[in-house]
Order: structure tokens, then sequence, then C-alpha cells
């Protein structure tokens, strides 16, 4: 009884933990973006890139197996993995466009980022480099 | 002796000269497996092994490229104690990861060339046991099981929904690039055809031509008809998509996708022809259509999107192969096109799509619709749709009394109505599993005319089949779909 009291009291304790951190959508200190809309965001990454302010800007991805690539898309774009797949699928195979290039994890995004003003991305909140902005936060 | 020992010699020279050989291959191996984009989203860490590779060939440095790659790969990065040589690398990286994002051209075809594929296994059967009947014109079939749109019998298939595909993407420089597109169906013994052939040049940001071989973009689902992925269903509700018996064209597109605040517009033109033989030699027919061309529109505004397409050509075909001289087209005006909606939020989806087919001289008028909705609880999605397809248009071709003309215009009238029941289950990220029963009831033209109207819908042409006794008949469907 009491092993189960403590499990209780345990996962209260830690079940905050569990939540995902937030996630921001940042770019390079250098490009002049400062700020982009819900819907542009939605747009340039449904197209993997566009203009955000008369920028072009070029999406990047986090890979296919990160956690914070499903958190980002599931609440800036309202998709499952399977619905983004489902999506690329249907403009790779009409010859209409081609997803963002995916970089290996979050220090490549930083670094990507960092040097290319002309990228966009996302990062869990508490990952921001120094030589990154953040433009959008994510609900 | 001495035949012997030189053959040692060069034995033991042969070994070491494979080994190396063996190690290249291997790294190179390894990095155009990455290349050939077997992860739908890895083309990155593909070209980034590529550079490394092509970095140190460059500098003929392969045995420290290999220390290099293994050091990497076991270290994971992470675990580089060492801050220099973590700085370094992280410079080497960000230096490869530059060269793989350049869109100048490049002289590795592995950095231009990108391939993706789809494939569907699938089971399909229906449930009506009965044979066809005589009628009162002689029937050919007599005896023979009903099909379900020409070929599916009450036998478990293996070949109607069974195809695969396989799509090369080449960039030809910043602002061309060219597609190609190989479909082989089971139905056809995989016999490879061409769906797309062209090649695409951006006149302007966000304008693209395209010429060469297009799939038609007749209704909202067309273009992707074959990747089963691309779709919740096993099979496209046959109500819209069994109306148009060809999918491809020669000819032309432009295409000019634009952003008006939070909508994104896709706005396609089209212009070709269509060249097809159908029906078994020697008795075959030419098909030809001309002027084939069209527009459609493709917007999307947050969780919903809509469609509208028209499509119009002239319509020559010979029937004197089969008999029916008088029943010959020429240069006949048909016309098709469509409205679609969709909203899709992640979890509820619902989607409408209602089409239209119009026509000159004895071949129906026709139109299809359907009604789609569906609720995914994680992996699974369980969908429910409504279609409803019929022809009309008829009434002066039947009066006027030709024969010929009758017969084939009583043979292309359908009418039916179905219930699909379906579950979609994500099996992995690329692949699904589909369970689908699609059950038609209201398959009988004969307000028409009593005597040789298609009472069968879909399940058979033949105005002498006689009419289906089973109740509920339905066809059975099961798929897994890839994409990769």
């Amino acid at each position: 009884m009491k092993a189960l009291k403590t499990l209780v009291v345990s996962m209260l304790v830690l079940l905050p933990l569990q939540v995902l951190a937030e996630v921001v959508v940042v770019v390079s200190n250098d490009s002049p973006i400062s700020t982009i809309s819900e819907s542009r965001l939605r747009q340039v990454y449904l197209e993997g890139a566009g203009q955000v302010d008369g920028q072009r800007v070029t999406a990047l991805d986090l890979s296919e197996e990160n956690r914070v690539r499903e958190q980002f898309y599931k609440q800036a774009l309202g998709k499952t993995p399977a619905g983004m797949k489902s999506y690329w699928a249907r403009m790779i195979f009409t010859g209409r466009g081609a997803p963002p290039r995916s970089v290996s994890g979050v220090h490549e995004m930083q670094i990507m980022l960092e040097n290319n003003p002309d990228f966009i991305g996302y990062l869990p909140g508490n990952q921001v480099s120094s030589g990154l902005k953040v433009i959008y936060r994510l609900p | 002796m001495v035949l012997s020992s030189r053959r040692t010699v060069s034995v033991r020279r042969l070994f070491d000269a494979c080994f190396c050989y063996s190690l290249a291959m291997w790294w190179r191996f390894a990095t155009m497996h990455n290349n050939v984009n077997i992860d739908f989203f890895g083309g990155l860490v593909a070209a980034i092994t590529c550079e490394v590779q092509e970095y140190y060939e460059d500098k003929m440095r392969l045995p420290r490229g290999l220390l290099w790659g293994a050091v990497w790969v076991a270290s994971g990065g992470a675990f580089a104690s060492d801050a220099a040589s973590l700085n370094d690398l992280e410079e080497r990286l960000y230096r490869l990861e530059q060269d793989a994002t350049s869109t100048s051209p490049s002289d590795n075809w592995t950095d231009r060339v990108s391939i993706n594929g789809f494939v569907t296994y699938g089971l399909t059967r229906h449930n009506v046991h009965e044979k066809q009947g005589a009628g009162i014109f002689p029937n050919p079939e007599q005896g023979k099981p009903f099909y379900y749109l020409d070929t599916l019998s009450d036998e478990v298939s293996h070949r109607e929904l069974s195809r695969v595909g396989l799509q090369f993407d080449v960039k030809v420089n910043d602002r061309t690039s060219a597609v190609v597109q190989i479909l082989g169906q089971a139905i056809d013994n995989y016999d490879a055809e061409v769906q797309w052939a062209f090649v695409d040049y951006e006149l302007l940001p966000g304008l693209h031509w395209r010429g060469g071989r297009l799939v038609l973009p007749t209704f909202m689902h067309s273009q992707y008809l074959n990747v089963g992925y691309a779709y919740h269903w096993a099979a496209l509700p046959s109500e819209v998509y069994g109306t148009v018996p060809f999918d491809t064209f020669d000819g032309m597109d432009l295409t000019w996708s634009v952003n008006t605040g939070p909508l994104s517009h896709e706005l396609s033109a089209f212009y070709g022809g269509v060249d097809l033989e159908d029906g078994d030699p020697p008795v075959t027919v030419d098909y030809e259509l001309r002027n084939y061309m069209g527009a459609n529109l493709r917007s999307s505004w947050g969780s919903l999107n809509s469609w509208l397409s028209y499509t119009e050509s002239t319509f020559t075909a010979d029937f004197a192969s089969l008999g029916l001289p008088s029943a010959s087209l020429d240069k006949e005006v048909l016309a098709s096109g469509s409205i679609g909606l969709g909203y899709d939020n992640g979890s509820f989806m619902l989607m409408a799509e209602r089409s239209y087919y119009d026509s000159d001289n004895w071949i129906p008028d026709r139109w299809g619709g359907y009604v789609s909705t569906g609720y995914r609880f994680g992996k699974w999605m369980p969908h429910l749709t409504w279609g409803a397809t019929n022809s009309t248009g008829l009434g002066e071709v039947l009066e006027e009394g030709d024969p010929a003309k009758v017969f084939l215009a009583q043979q292309s009238m359908v009418r039916s109505k179905s219930w699909t029941y379906g579950l979609r289950y994500d099996l992995a990220p690329g692949v699904d599993v589909k369970l689908e029963a699609q059950t038609f009831y209201d398959m009988s033209t004969s307000s028409y005319r009593q005597e040789g109207a298609n009472l069968n819908g879909m399940f058979t042409s033949s105005v002498s089949a006689g009419e289906i006794d089973t109740d509920d008949p339905t066809v059975y469907r099961l798929s897994v779909d890839a994409v990769f």
C-alpha cells in the first residue's frame, strides 16, 4: 500500500516533467526576419520554402524519428507524421514538390541556421543558441 | 615450383588489392545506398556522407576518411570529449552541409538524382457467387461470374490492387528538372508503363511549365490514383474514379503557385492529346482524343482545402471493327469536371467530391459523387463513405432507335450507390494496412428502358447477364501500401 502511495505521489511529481518542452521557430541573427505568422509558417513547411517579409527562406526539418519534429507538425500544422508522409507522397508523385531537407539533430540544426540566414528551422525552446533568434513560439 | 611461388605472390597481391578495393567499395556502397534515398527525408545525411567521401577521394586520403568516418559513427559526436576536435568536426559538418545545400549544379549525379517509389499489395474479391444468365440478347459471358469493373470476380484476386511505381527526379539546373515515373500493375503482369515523363522549367518563381507525358488532372485525386499511401481508401471511390477509362495524356501544363494571405493556391492549365487502343486483337478500337485541355484550381486554408476542375476534348473512334459502324464517333465533344472539398485537422477528416462527364452522341452523360468521413485514433482510422453515380442524357439516342447506338448506350449506362466501411492502420512510417468493404445498392437503370437496360451497376455492363439476386453485393479489399 505504501509502495503504491509512493508510486502515485512520485508520478504526480514527475508527470509535469513528461510534458515536452516548448518548440520555437528560429532563424539566424543575420536574417532580417523578426516574426512569422502562423499561416505563413504553415505555407513554408507545406511548400518546403517560401517568402517571409520579402525574404526567401528554405525550411529545414529534424529527422523523422525526432520527437520535436512530431510536436512541431502537430502544433504548427495540425498534422501527424503519417499525415505529413501522405501529403508529401501526393506532392512527390505528382511532381509538385519535395519535402524540406532534414538535418540529423538539434545540434546540426543550430549549426545550419547560424551559418545561413536563408534557412528557417525549429528547436526546443531551451536549445536556442546565441547565433539564433526566435521568430515564433508554438502555442 | 617457380610457377607455384609466382602464383603465391600474385595471389597475395590479388588479395591485397581485393581487400583495398572492398574497403573502398564498402565506403562507396554505404554512401551510395544512402543516396538512393531509402529514407524519404534522409537526403541530407546521404549528401553529407557522400561529400565526406568526395572530399577524401579528392585528397587521396581514403584511409583517413575511413578512420574519421569510424570515429564519427562510433562517437556519435556527443562522446568526443576533446572540445577542439568537436569544433573541428562541427566546422567540417557545416561546410559539408553547405555543400549539400548548394543549389548549383553538381558533377556528382547522386546529388542531382532522387529516387522515390510506392508499392501496394492488395487482396480483393466480391460476394456475388451467382453466374451470368443468357438474357434476351446472346450473352458471350453466360455461365461466367459477374465481374466488378470488368475484372474482379468472387474469387480472391491478388492482382487487382497490386502495383508498384518508381520515380526518378533529376535536377538539371537551378530552374530545370526532369521526372520519370514508371508504373507496373499486377493486372497487366507488371508490364511497365510510363505514367509521368516530363521536363519541368520554372519560368518565374512559382510558375512552372511542364511538357511530356503527364497524368490527367480530371478529378481531385486523379493524379495520384495509383499511390495508395496518399489516401485513406484501399481503392478510390469507383463512382467518380471509375468513369474515365484512361489516365495519362501527352502534352504540357502550366502551374502557378500563389499565396493570398492565409490561402494557398495552385492554378493549373493543360493542353494535349490522348491515343489509346482498347479491346483484344484483332478486334480493337483506336480512341483518339484531341485538343485535350482544361484547368484546375487547388486551394487550401488551414485545415480546409478545395478543388475545382474542368476538362474538354474531342473524341474520335471507329467502331467498324466491332461491326457497329453507325455508332462511330467523329470529333464528339467530351467535357468533364469536378468540385471537391476537404477538411482535415489531423484527427477528424471530411471529404466530398461531385464529378460530371458530358458528351455528345450515344455516350451517356454521367455524374458521380461521394462523401467520406473518418477519425484518427492514434494509428487507427475508421472511415465511412457514401457514393453514388448515375447516367443521364440518353433520351434522344434511345428514341431515335439506331440499334448499334442503343446497344452501346445501354451497355455504358451505370447507376449505382454504395456504402464503404473502412479501416486504415499506420503500420510504420510510410507503411499502412487497409481493410475495406463496399456494399452496393440501387444499381438498375431499367427506368430508362425496360429491355436491355444495365441492371447491375458496375458489376457487369452486359445487358443480358440478368439481375444480381445477391443481397448486398459487396466488394472486400485488404491492402498494404508503402512509399519510399
